[in-house]
């Protein structure tokens, strides 16, 4: 797999990465990306891909078996304290806070990581106001819920941020409203010159909020690119999704429907926005002859891509899942 | 600078976090004061007979319980390294770039405040019992007292950060604590004890701070027996740290 940023800017790089724990069996494979500064990059996959991995190499806790990880030109392989400061983390995992309050916990950090006493406390109130969090300022993180000590988690990555941030699922358990502000706290950091990682499996927010994205499967880079040119596929930018009547089958499909995929009743295909029109006339005259129970067309969605990189087996599940509730309700 | 700053930082978080467990506090110093309202009744009839240095027996046992207390403080650092590495904590903080002797030390140092903080409460308890203080002998053996913990916490932090499991690390420190206790002189002094006994105490360092601490407490901190506790402790503070130093590089590199 070839990076695709490669300018001056580049804050990571990352080549033909390779990291196993049992041999024969590559966490990561061959794994090359290079993402630069001022930009949100999303690492997508499902569990068990090997994102977390790939972080672990790239904060310095784990060793990779071959490749070459540098941050702003620095081998951090070799150093790996660079690395420790040039990235601030948000763990997946919950942090451990209790015995400290929410601003104590933030400052903490924000002077380990260098910060000088009074703009930390500066930047740790800002946070908490812009997060709408004053009310839990100064209250024992024993009494927070979830998404409060995510939202600390978040605070405390992002009090002396590093050039590159690396938030690991940073928005589970948080509410709709904060989840927003969140997600402008993120904008903030790029526009002070960070580079932000985020690592997930939420596909939709995602597509919102990154600027480009790799989807990593089994270890390697299934694809990578902006979540237009992602979900373009050379001018395929539509969806077409069609129920089946039960038992109806499809034997062709029009010429300018592409990437066609039927799971059980349902057939999914790519077109183009020209071949709008021919393609509702195709799909009404399959509902005059009872194939077709419903369709719609509507715009690709970055899910559809993933899940055509990663969900092979997912589809097979679902289909077979969704004859046999056919079969229960016939 | 880093290094300095980075402890400060930490021993603060360290200190605090153990007021915010007070259990731990409260327990902590009930113990040696149980020590002292128990078991010290059971000595009176010792004072003054073979044996026994003083008339008091409070300015023979308070002592050794101080050592005691310094020795059990230091033991018990690796529980605490456990939990920090079973919630995360140290993962945490080996993500950030805080210093990693400062990431070892900060702990043991607010263990050495609180533990100063205790034995103040306990030799103003004793002194109305008829301990009788000395300031400079008293300050002299808060000195080696730290130092006892230094050796002891980053022993124990070492062992923990080896072991990991919390059964296993108490049955090392549950073996280990008390035939050194025993052979050290905390509860009766080994003046009393046979021939045997005291030729192997000389192989516990516990053995030599308990003697110093007892000559700091009647005041006299010139005496040889207090240099030999301070040689053995200084010496044995330099190996244990280069070898935890080097086991916590490996566990938090």
């Amino acid at each position: 797999m070839v990076a695709e940023h490669g300018t001056q800017d580049t804050v990571l790089k990352i080549d033909n990465l390779c990291k196993s724990y049992v041999k024969g069996k590559p966490v990561n494979d061959d794994i090359s990306l290079s993402l630069g500064r001022g930009e949100i990059f999303g690492l997508l996959g499902p569990n068990g891909a090997g994102k977390t991995t790939l972080v672990s190499q790239i904060i310095g806790l784990a060793k990779p078996d071959s490749g070459s990880i540098t941050i702003e030109d620095v081998d951090i392989i070799v150093k790996p304290g660079y690395a420790r400061q040039a990235c601030s983390f948000q763990a997946q995992t919950q942090v451990p806070i209790n015995g400290l309050t929410a601003v104590q916990a933030i400052e903490l950090v924000g002077r380990v990581r260098g910060g000088e006493a009074k703009t930390v406390r500066v930047r740790a109130q800002e946070l908490l106001k812009n997060l709408e969090m004053e009310e839990w300022t100064k209250k024992s993180a024993e009494t927070f819920s979830g998404g409060m000590r995510r939202l600390v988690a978040f605070c405390m990555a992002a009090v002396v941020p590093g050039r590159i941030v690396i938030l690991d699922e940073p928005t589970n358990d948080i509410d709709p409203l904060r989840r927003r502000l969140l997600w402008q706290e993120v904008r903030t950091l790029v526009a002070m010159g960070s580079m932000v990682l985020l690592v997930t499996h939420n596909v939709l927010e995602a597509e919102r909020a990154v600027d480009r994205l790799a989807i990593i499967d089994k270890g390697k880079v299934v694809s990578m690119g902006t979540p237009a040119s992602l979900k373009g596929n050379g001018g395929f930018n539509m969806r077409l999704e069609l129920t089946l009547e039960p038992k109806a089958t499809i034997q062709n499909t029009p010429e300018y429907i592409q990437n066609t995929t039927v799971t059980g009743r349902r057939l999914i295909g790519r077109l183009r926005e020209s071949d709008i029109n021919p393609t509702i006339q195709w799909a009404c005259s399959l509902k005059e002859q009872r194939i077709a129970e419903e369709y719609s067309i509507g715009p690709a969605s970055l899910e559809d891509v993933y899940l055509k990189g990663v969900g092979r087996n997912d589809s097979a599940e679902i289909a077979e899942k969704e004859a046999d509730h056919d079969r229960v309700t016939a | 600078m880093k290094p300095l700053r980075d402890t400060a930082l930490l021993f603060q978080r360290e200190f605090i976090h153990a007021l915010r467990n007070p259990t731990w506090l409260i327990v902590g110093l009930m113990t040696p004061l149980l020590y002292l309202a128990l078991y010290t009744p059971l000595l009176q009839k010792l004072a003054g007979g073979p044996g026994f240095p003083t008339t008091h027996v409070l300015d023979v046992f308070l002592p050794g319980m101080l050592a005691y207390l310094a020795f059990m403080n230091g033991v018990s650092e690796g529980y605490q390294t456990i939990f920090n590495l079973k919630d995360g904590q140290i993962e945490r903080f080996r993500v950030t770039p805080a210093n990693r002797v400062a990431l070892l030390i900060s702990p043991v140092l607010a263990d050495i405040a609180w533990m100063f903080i205790f034995i103040i409460i306990l030799v103003a308890v004793a002194v109305p019992f008829g301990f009788d203080a000395h300031i400079t002998g008293l300050l002299v053996s808060l000195i080696l007292l730290a130092l006892l913990v230094m050796v002891t916490g980053a022993f124990s932090i070492a062992i923990a950060l080896i072991n990991k499991e919390i059964g296993s690390f108490a049955a090392i420190v549950n073996g280990i604590s008390l035939p050194v206790m025993l052979l050290s002189g905390v509860l009766l002094p080994l003046s009393m004890a046979p021939v045997w006994m005291r030729v192997v105490a000389h192989f516990n360092p516990l053995y030599y701070v308990v003697e110093a601490n007892r000559v700091l407490a009647a005041g006299n901190i010139w005496n040889s027996s207090v240099g030999l506790a301070f040689l053995v402790t200084l010496g044995l503070m330099v190996v244990t740290f280069w070898w935890t130093t080097r086991v916590f590089r490996k566990a938090v590199a």
